[in-house]
């Protein structure tokens, strides 16, 4: 099981219209589809996307069925709100991320998803879903590397392997990695007990001479 | 992330405040002498220990200090989200804050070079001294000023706001269905009349308030001595939340330095004494042109004013540290601003030579130093009254001149004015409207430095417990439009702006606490 976030293919979003097609009226509804292509089927474990006014989000997904059962689009997400008040802009512009426990079934087995997205107001011109990504596990199962043979390597006692001689002056191998071992570990710890509180310096080297200010 | 997660990063967040504190150390300490105790079971230990500290002084203390640090905190972010979302959420406020920093900078060059004066630069030995000697007495020490002028002030900062428009929405376009009737044009949420209400419950005129009980005409039986055993009883408990909860209902004259220190959390110890000291010292090495518009704004606004000018020295003794103090830079993280750039003489470009000016990164405007003057009432030692500024001006000043669509932010409260008066006084609005004179024209000054300078010191000063104890500046806007409702009468006779600018040119006579309470709960 390899968790990757990969991106699905969006298709073009359709702004569903009412009445005469040539007329510009918005039914503040939006739909597009996502396919995962080169697999026979995905499962999501989450996905996050950021908002751009919309108001609630609906997603339906389509899972591969036994053979002769045509595949049916199913609601997984029902009304998901993304802005707390659709006339007010507060908040519009925020990252969502839905994980397994906002979805009313698991997405096993997913061939497909079709995402609804609904804006009630009519005060903004667009709305959309930004830098949708989903985190699946694909079906294949990577195997895991397995660990290099130095590692596995069983301590060695002193004296062991003749053909890597000792170096005169210093300790045996072993004595000298523990003794580093324990340095780097006072190390860390005299770093964790570091205060972040800064010294309040703003000068570089005893100097703030400033001519101009830079514009980037 | 789930609420799990959440909590754990809050709380290594917390612990990373705290982390190499005296206060850690002690507690640290006290832990250990109570796990001394041979009585004590091992599997008790840990129980014990926290159940002893949270009864003892330092535990008040943690508490308060986690408290001061959850209120000023801002949402997790998503970890999706990069730092510029959460400085900003809206991609095109961020821009014209952006644009406006922009400006500052460009105008602040153009001064630079048209002056022919450095940005900064070290003082000569004898100019080192002159300041030191002068420490008490700054004002006089003043360079010439003549050629210095605001960099900028708040009327161009309110063009910037009535210019904002979102590409997205048909408000901003004219003769739209959906445009806002009054100047601001961005619809972001705000409070209804309602929600204002419950929020301000406390304030409500069935409810004694200080303020408006305490006057020296009410005997004193029935509600001052009273209030005055309670504020002792809440300053022996040193806990923030309750001093802030005693605020709602105003802090009596004589307790209110304490009363703001502990809801605040500034509690001024030797280090911030030192730390205090050494931003002295860099006052005294470094010649800054910002000192120059200080100097400037200070000689226009407080030292003009006869409730002020007393106070000019401890202004200076307050603003010259205050720029130069690097830790206000922490603001910067979750404001829409950023500080300006800048390179050492002769390094440009390079960026271990990248600094920020001035130090803080706050550059005043026109009436910046009126933020600190009303405390100057309050606070009789420059040092403490440094450290209460710092704590205002990075909790809720800062919102006042940049633009952000966080909900206490100067647009929002902008906007909250203009709706309230219009659901409030939709007659007087329009009536305004008609004669060309925008409400919102009128109140901004008073709203960029919450009527600092505009009301008398003392109601300023009850204005402002009003602030810290509902942590909110939305009190701001609901006096202006109490205000505008009280002076109704007369501003519906008036024919131009100018009149109607007439009849609110002088404020100093309201009482708030009454006002508020009467444009709020009376219907």
């Amino acid at each position: 099981m390899n968790a990757d976030p990969k991106n699905g293919t969006v298709k073009t979003p359709v702004y569903i219209k009412v009445g005469d097609p040539k007329k510009e009226f918005f039914s503040g509804c939006c739909i597009f589809d996502v396919a995962f292509p080169n697999t026979v089927s995905v499962e999501i474990n989450e996905f996050s996307f950021k908002n751009y006014y919309g108001h609630t989000l609906t997603v339906m997904a389509r899972r591969k069925e036994e053979p002769g059962i045509e595949p049916k689009w199913k609601t997984c997400l029902k009304r998901m709100k993304l802005m707390p008040n659709p006339h007010f802009e507060t908040g519009a512009q925020d990252y969502f991320t839905v994980t397994r426990k906002q979805l009313l079934f698991d997405l096993t087995n997913v061939t497909g998803l079709r995402f609804i997205l609904r804006q009630p107001s009519p005060v903004w011109k667009e709305f959309k879903l930004e830098e949708l990504t989903f985190v699946k596990t694909t079906s294949e199962t990577a195997k895991s590397a397995p660990l290099p043979a130095w590692l596995l390597r069983p301590p060695r006692a002193h004296g062991d392997y003749p053909e890597e001689k000792e170096i005169k002056g210093l300790p045996p191998m072993d004595d000298l990695s523990s003794h580093l071992q324990q340095m780097w570990a006072m190390v860390q710890q005299a770093t964790a007990n570091q205060t972040q509180v800064s010294l309040g310096r703003f000068d570089v080297d005893n100097s703030y001479d400033i001519n101009l200010l830079s514009y980037t | 992330m789930s609420s799990e997660d959440q909590l754990q990063v809050l709380v290594l967040d917390i612990y990373s405040q705290i982390k190499g504190t005296p206060l850690e150390l002690e507690l640290f300490k006290q832990a250990q002498i109570i796990s001394q105790n041979p009585l004590l079971r091992s599997s008790e230990l840990k129980q014990t220990v926290i159940e002893t500290l949270s009864k003892k002084e330092h535990g008040t203390q943690l508490k308060n200090t986690v408290y001061k640090y959850l209120q000023k905190r801002p949402a997790v972010p998503h970890p999706k989200a990069g730092p510029e979302h959460l400085k900003e959420p809206l991609t095109y406020i961020r821009k014209a804050q952006s644009n406006w920093d922009k400006r500052i900078v460009k105008s602040l060059n153009s001064m630079c070079t048209e002056l022919g004066v450095p940005l900064a630069r070290k003082r000569s030995e004898k100019d080192q001294k002159e300041v030191i000697v002068h420490w008490g007495e700054l004002g006089t020490a003043a360079p010439d000023l003549s050629a210095f002028r605001p960099v900028y002030a708040p009327k161009d900062f309110l063009e910037v706001l009535v210019g904002l428009r979102n590409p997205n929405a048909h408000s901003g376009e004219p003769s739209s269905f959906s445009s806002l009737w009054g100047i601001i044009q961005v619809p972001l949420r705000i409070r209804s009349i309602m929600e204002l209400r419950l929020r301000f419950n406390e304030m409500s005129i069935n409810q004694c308030q200080t303020g408006v009980d305490d006057n020296p005409d009410i005997p004193p039986e029935l509600f001052d001595n009273d209030r005055s055993k309670l504020a002792k009883k809440v300053l022996n408990n040193k806990h923030s939340p309750l001093s802030q909860e005693f605020l709602k209902k105003g802090a009596p004259p004589g307790v209110r330095a304490e009363l703001w220190k502990q809801t605040l959390g500034v509690d001024v110890d030797q280090i911030d004494q030192l730390y205090y000291e050494q931003l002295k010292s860099y006052v005294v090495q470094h010649d800054l042109l910002v000192d120059s518009l200080i100097y400037k704004d200070v000689k226009l606004t407080a030292t003009n004013d006869d409730q002020y000018f007393v106070f000019e020295d401890y202004i200076y003794q307050v603003l010259f540290p205050f720029s130069r103090d690097t830790q206000v830079l922490d603001h910067f993280k979750h404001s829409s601003a950023n500080p300006p750039k800048s390179y050492i003489r002769g390094k440009l470009g390079v960026e271990e030579f990248a600094v920020h000016y001035p130090p803080n990164g706050v550059i005043p405007f026109h009436g910046f130093a009126m933020y600190v003057a009303p405390l100057c009432y309050i606070y009789d030692d420059p040092v403490v009254l440094y450290y209460v500024f710092r704590e205002l001006y990075m909790r809720y000043f800062f919102r006042l001149h940049q633009i952000s669509s966080h909900p206490q932010s100067i647009v929002s409260l902008c906007l909250l004015f203009e709706s309230l008066l219009q659901s409030q006084e939709p007659q007087l609005f329009l009536h305004l409207k008609t004669i060309q004179a925008q409400p919102l024209r009128i109140a901004f000054k008073w709203l960029i430095r919450a009527f600092s300078g505009y009301l008398d010191s003392e109601q300023v000063l009850l204005l402002w417990d009003r602030v810290l104890a509902y942590n909110s500046l939305e009190i701001l806007a609901v006096l202006a439009v109490a205000i505008f409702s009280f002076r109704k009468t007369n501003l519906l006779q008036v024919g131009t702006a100018s009149a109607a600018e007439g009849v609110l040119a002088d404020i100093t006579t309201l009482k708030v606490v009454p006002l508020i309470q009467l444009s709020l709960f009376s219907t």
